[in-house]
């Protein structure tokens, strides 16, 4: 099953994604984490991240960019959180893929796909606020626009989460959450 | 409790109007409230107004005066626990880039945090979107 999950700042996705990887039960659950420390802010948020983990049994593994060099053991369920943070990495680090970062995350996350039993996906509703951007910012929605709508179109069931409440805009047949 | 949400301009007020019966004079907007909020003149004065419209901006405000949103949000779930009829109506700010200030990230995020209680607190969650409603939780 391959679960993309969206939704605005503060709206409880992540912890929702949570929620669908711990349904599983595989030998392996891992837990894909995407952002990179680069000051206190991020440390706090990744500090909340992981108490919210706490003895759910993840195995944890940070990539910033690459995605598909990621060797992942079968038989599990992967949690990848999130795509916005992914998308900018590989914009913006030195060793991102720059203007192949959108073929290069769909090629990942194909390649995590294949291998693995279970796979949630996280992604951001960025698109509403209204506000007209300067290029880099156009180019990032662009991009990050262009991953969702693939990764949607590869994904078994896509859900967008509204302040905790799931609403689906592609169901799988065999849910089982 | 019933929250209705949705973007900037898209209806909420009338679509609650609209649905409820009710007239403006049961609306109270908090988009000018006075700082720092007497928690018990709000709650009685939503007695008679049982619409409380602009929430977002009460949180906002409440945020620029360091002033905690919560002990405030304990007080509004334990009002409708007791069966008090409410509506909060709020705007979603949480669907955009991440804003340059720390404090309208901070905004943002946190606002976004109460929504989240309130909905799992709500029997009722509307969302609007170009005038038109659709019930995404109802228990």
């Amino acid at each position: 099953m391959f679960t993309l999950i969206t939704g605005g700042s503060g709206s409880g996705k992540s912890e929702y994604a949570e929620m669908v990887a711990t349904s599983y039960q595989t030998e392996n659950r891992i837990y894909i984490a995407t952002m990179f420390p680069f000051d206190e802010e991020c440390n706090q948020k990744i500090l909340r991240h992981k108490k919210m983990r706490e003895a759910k049994n993840f195995h944890t593994i940070e990539c910033y960019t690459g995605l598909r060099n990621l060797i992942l053991p079968s038989n599990s369920t992967v949690l990848l959180d999130c795509l916005s943070n992914l998308v900018a990495n590989e914009r913006y680090q030195e060793n991102g893929s720059k203007n192949q970062l959108v073929e290069e995350i769909i090629q990942g996350v194909k390649t995590i796909r294949k291998n693995t039993t279970h796979l949630v996906i996280v992604t951001n509703e960025v698109f509403s606020d209204g506000i007209e951007y300067d290029g880099e910012t156009i180019q990032y929605l662009h991009d990050l626009g262009e991953v969702n709508c693939a990764l949607a179109k590869l994904a078994d069931e896509v859900i967008e989460i509204v302040y905790t409440i799931p609403i689906f805009h592609k169901s799988s047949f065999f849910i089982s959450h | 409790m019933e929250l209705i949400i949705g973007g900037a301009y898209q209806g909420k007020l009338d679509y609650l109007l609209s649905l409820t019966g009710y007239s403006k004079d049961k609306v109270l907007d908090v988009s000018n409230i006075e700082l720092p909020i007497d928690a018990n003149l709000l709650l009685k004065e939503l007695a008679d107004r049982p619409i409380l419209y602009q929430f977002h901006l009460l949180i906002k405000r409440l945020l620029e005066q360091d002033l905690d949103p919560y002990p405030l949000l304990d007080q509004l779930i334990h009002q409708q626990s007791e069966g008090k009829e409410l509506f909060i109506i709020c705007n979603e700010i949480g669907n955009g880039i991440v804003p340059m200030l720390p404090s309208d990230r901070y905004y943002r995020e946190t606002l976004g945090r109460i929504l989240c209680e309130l909905a799992k607190e709500s029997k009722r969650v509307h969302r609007v979107i170009l005038g038109i409603g659709t019930i995404i939780k109802e228990d």
